[in-house]
């Protein structure tokens, strides 16, 4: 009986010494961990992140086969395990199915309290974070950092102090990065001031852009995101293309997948309604989530991918990071006029994931 | 006649725009005259793009390097000081002072031991 038991103790010693062996190096981790991440319910309707034989295209959707960030191999590398990113925003639904388990800290600037719940019955800083940080759970679908965790700071008030004290609560408890889904056209010299002291405190900030379709090298528009303190992100849709929608200018940096819901599908976020549903199912998924579009959810995706370098080299200056991101974007645009890497409406082009981390890791050498 | 004119003077003058300065440029602003219903201690104004932005009775600032920012306001007078972040600050006025809170703000930042002042402003950030 006793060799019997012996036997049985090495027969799992070896299986488990040969699981993890194959672990570090081969391709079958690979396929588990893609196998993993495809079981994901809403995998498929996830363009941003794979858009290679998109089963959207099988819905009458046309997605471009290469208008995903290239981020699938990324996550072989990394997934932003414990970065900590901050989003500020109007509220969260911080039992969300595919938002909790993620969550480190809540805050809220207005109140200086922990209620960061919405009253309104939609919560926009939800889908935010969804794209960043919902986890591979097997419910719903993936953040682009699904192992980075969330401080999420509801941000009302629409006074200079309180915006900066949001800032602040985020530095003061370790975010490496922050997303910021918003915008007012006239930023004051206080926030600039504000985000100028992240940034030489080697955090990183990200502004979208904005939605109108419109130039922001006017001279009486001087948006957060054209701050030379933050990164200022657009949009690219289905098409792999930039948005028609997507704000531009001079000061923009990069484009990250948005979505089109007039011309397309749009992203698959985190429903902004919580369980209540809005009216952008399709018909395809649950009242949980929803199909969305914005420079608001470029801003995140884009974001993930920051946590995704901080994890690989934590050394990384804003500045650093924004280079990267710059110098391995892919230029893309049919119609596009790319003049030492920038292109008008398509700043220096979009994102790429895989890129990105792996200049990431170089600098670290 | 000396009436008639200080009467067009006086009016001329509660009509005027107010301006602050804005990355070292100036910015003037067209007061809103709206029904007083949600908050009587706000004014709202447009900027030249037609952004609104409301103006209460505090004042945001930061100091230059190496100033004690704290000790220059309470030379200056003021009472009521609070820090929000490592350099920036935020003055709350007395009721007289609030209805001079552009001029105060621009007095502040001709100080040369300021970096900028100007109001605690109240700007609608849109969601994107």
């Amino acid at each position: 009986m006793k060799y019997y038991f012996l036997i049985f103790i090495i027969f799992i010693f070896i299986s488990c010494t040969s699981e993890d062996s194959s672990n570090l190096n081969n391709a079958t981790t690979n396929n588990t961990s893609n196998n993993i991440i495809e079981n994901e319910p809403y995998y498929k309707y996830l363009w941003h992140i794979d858009s290679h034989n998109s089963y959207l295209n099988q819905k009458g959707y046309q997605i471009a086969e290469d208008a995903d960030i290239n981020i699938i191999q990324a996550w072989e590398i990394t997934k932003g395990e414990d970065i900590k990113v901050a989003i500020i925003d109007d509220s969260f639904d911080i039992n969300h199915e595919d938002l909790k388990e993620n969550i480190l800290l809540i805050y809220n600037a207005d109140k200086d309290s922990t209620d960061v719940k919405s009253y309104y019955g939609t919560s926009h800083g939800n889908t935010c974070a969804g794209f960043i940080v919902a986890p591979i759970n097997g419910k719903g679908i993936i953040g682009t950092a699904p192992k980075s965790k969330l401080i999420a700071i509801k941000l009302e008030s629409q006074f200079d102090s309180d915006t900066i004290k949001a800032f602040e609560y985020a530095k003061n408890n370790g975010a490496k990065v922050i997303s910021c889904s918003w915008g007012s056209e006239n930023i004051s010299e206080a926030l600039n001031s504000e985000l100028q002291s992240l940034y030489e405190a080697n955090i990183t900030v990200l502004f979208a852009s904005g939605n109108d379709g419109k130039s922001l090298d006017n001279s009486n528009i001087y948006d957060e995101s054209e701050s030379p303190w933050v990164i200022g992100v657009g949009s690219s849709g289905e098409n792999n293309d930039v948005t028609s929608y997507s704000n531009y200018g001079s000061n923009i940096d990069i484009i990250a997948p948005g979505g089109n819901t007039e011309e397309s599908i749009g992203l698959l976020g985190i429903d902004d309604s919580g369980e209540k549903g809005s009216t952008n199912q399709n018909n395809f998924v649950t009242n949980d989530y929803a199909f969305t579009d914005g420079t608001s959810f470029a801003t995140p995706v884009t974001a993930g991918i920051v946590a995704l370098m901080y994890s690989v080299n934590n050394n990384l200056t804003p500045k650093q990071i924004k280079d990267i991101l710059i110098s391995t974007a892919d230029k893309i645009g049919i119609d596009a006029n790319y003049i030492e890497g920038f292109d008008e409406k398509r700043a220096f082009g979009k994102i790429n994931a895989l890129k990105a981390v792996n200049e990431a890791i170089k600098l670290k050498n | 006649m000396k009436y008639i004119l200080a009467v067009i003077y006086c009016s001329v003058l509660s009509f005027a725009n107010e301006y602050y300065f804005s990355f070292n440029k100036k910015v003037v602003l067209n007061k809103i005259y709206e029904n007083r219903s949600v908050d009587n201690n706000i004014t709202y104004y447009l900027t030249p793009n037609n952004n609104k932005i409301g103006v209460n009775d505090e004042i945001i600032l930061q100091c230059n390097n190496n100033i004690d920012c704290n000790k220059l306001l309470i030379s200056l007078n003021f009472k009521n000081i609070s820090k929000i972040s490592n350099n920036i600050f935020l003055i709350k006025l007395t009721k007289t002072q609030k209805d001079n809170i552009f001029e105060i703000s621009r007095m502040l930042s001709k100080n040369t031991s300021i970096k900028y002042s100007h109001p605690n402003f109240i700007k609608n950030k849109k969601r994107r």
